[in-house]
């Protein structure tokens, strides 16, 4: 016998039962095996401190046995008796059926976030393999290929000047971005934030999609020539759309 | 046999209550209108319930309660997770509908009717502590939770033995025993320390 299996009863800790005995005396409980079969009476024997709990569950297990009688019975008579108003409630819960149908389908909260969840869990796998090849001495220069998805985690520090179109920005972990005036990538969502050039204070922060043309969407460009230095972080997933414009090189 | 004219395929099975809500809320035609005629339950249980409290609710007031509630359980459909029949997830929520109709309507006692206190027959004493146990059990097993909650809701309330339990859930039997063991010895501390508070 374990020390455990004699600390008193209650608390609210661990059951002070091996699972072995508490497998046995659920199924006394549950009333599936009786109070009077030979292996109960032998474990009641040896441990005589147990009867009390026994006791004490059978007897909750009786009472809520009797609430789930009233339960049942309850509802054999609501399944034999037609009661008033049922064919307009069937009426209004079909129509509110079909209206949440139209909106949105929404099975469960696991099925509704699994999919986007495996997806943005395969982008990430994709863009931490790219990184892992880019930072791999032998790789060299490698440009992203079209329809790759990169996962983006970076900053950048600009020293008062915008990058122009067809420049190319230097981004920490070794990333370039160069800019043309074509689409060059769509973003999944990239989360962009401005801080000030000591990185301490956020000036702006939101999130880009859609196709970009620019490292920096116009509307932030008259925030960024207010500063002589400015750091963006961006991170996110971008697919890859000109190979000529992402390229990794160590 | 289920509650209305068109029955379900499959009638006390958790899983295939959770597919035809699925088909359901994706739109599909046949699956609103089998859901939208297994929800005639809904006037019943309370209707069945207002009978054993000595229906303190007149006609009118439950069909509109039916009503509201039936729109209540589509509007929490997607949170219906195939766990136990459908028909005892929607007596789960009748029952507590039924409470909140049955407060409104003593609220409003006072200056708009007096149903409860002359017209209609008492209710019955037992049904009523079994009511107020039945609400106290609930509170309680909400914070017992997890599987612990639903293997004592499965044995009292729908009556499973382990090896039923085990079939629905693909969990050991054994496995069961010990959190419906852990799940009494819980539920009864939970509510032994509640009776001492209200007293």
């Amino acid at each position: 016998m374990s020390p455990e299996r004699d600390k008193p009863p209650g608390g609210g800790g661990p059951s002070p039962e091996s699972e072995s005995v508490e497998r046995l005396l659920a199924e006394v409980i549950g009333g599936e095996r009786s109070v009077d079969d030979p292996l109960v009476k032998q474990l009641l024997e040896r441990r005589p401190d147990l009867q009390e709990k026994v006791d004490s569950l059978r007897d909750l297990g009786a009472m809520l046995a009797g609430l789930g009688e009233g339960q049942r019975e309850e509802l054999a008579e609501a399944r034999s008796a037609p009661a008033p108003g049922e064919e307009r409630a069937a009426a209004a819960a079909r129509a509110e059926l079909a209206g949440s149908a139209d909106r949105s389908f929404r099975p469960s909260n696991v099925h509704r976030f699994l999919w986007p969840a495996l997806a943005v869990a395969a982008a990430v796998i994709v863009g931490l393999v790219w990184v892992w090849d880019g930072s791999n001495p032998e790789s060299g220069q490698r440009s992203g290929d079209p329809g790759e998805t990169l996962l983006l985690s970076s900053s950048v520090q600009l020293d008062g000047a915008l990058p122009r179109d067809g420049d190319v920005c230097r981004l920490e972990d070794g990333l370039l971005v160069s800019v043309e005036d074509a689409p060059v990538a769509r973003l999944g969502e990239l989360t962009v934030r401005l801080l000030d050039g000591a990185g301490k204070v956020e000036l702006w922060s939101g999130t880009m999609t859609g196709p970009v043309k620019t490292f920096l969407p116009a509307e932030l460009r008259p925030m960024v020539r207010d500063y002589e230095a400015i750091v963006v972080e961006i991170s996110g997933m971008i697919e890859v759309v000109h190979e000529a414009v992402l390229a990794l090189e160590r | 046999m289920p509650f209305a004219s068109l029955p379900p395929s499959n009638p006390g099975d958790p899983g295939a209550d959770l597919e035809l809500v699925r088909r359901a809320l994706a739109g599909e035609e046949a699956a609103i209108t089998e859901l939208s005629q297994q929800l005639k339950c809904v006037p019943r249980m309370l209707a069945a319930r207002n009978r054993r409290m000595g229906r303190p609710l007149n006609e009118h007031d439950l069909a509109d309660l039916g009503q509201e509630t039936s729109m209540i359980i589509v509007r929490k459909l997607d949170e219906f997770e195939g766990r136990a029949p459908l028909e005892g997830w929607i007596y789960k929520i009748c029952e507590f509908e039924f409470r909140n109709g049955l407060r409104r309507k003593r609220r409003q006692l006072p200056t708009v009717d007096n149903d409860l206190e002359t017209e209609q027959p008492s209710a019955d004493p037992e049904t009523v502590n079994r009511m107020a146990m039945s609400e106290r059990v609930e509170r309680a097993l909400a914070e017992v939770g997890g599987v612990e909650a639903e293997t004592v809701r499965w044995k009292f309330f729908e009556d499973l033995t382990f090896k039923e339990m085990g079939e629905r859930t693909g969990m050991s039997p054994n496995t069961l025993k010990t959190r419906f063991y852990r799940g009494m010895e819980r539920l009864k501390l939970i509510l032994a320390r509640d009776e001492e508070t209200d007293r």
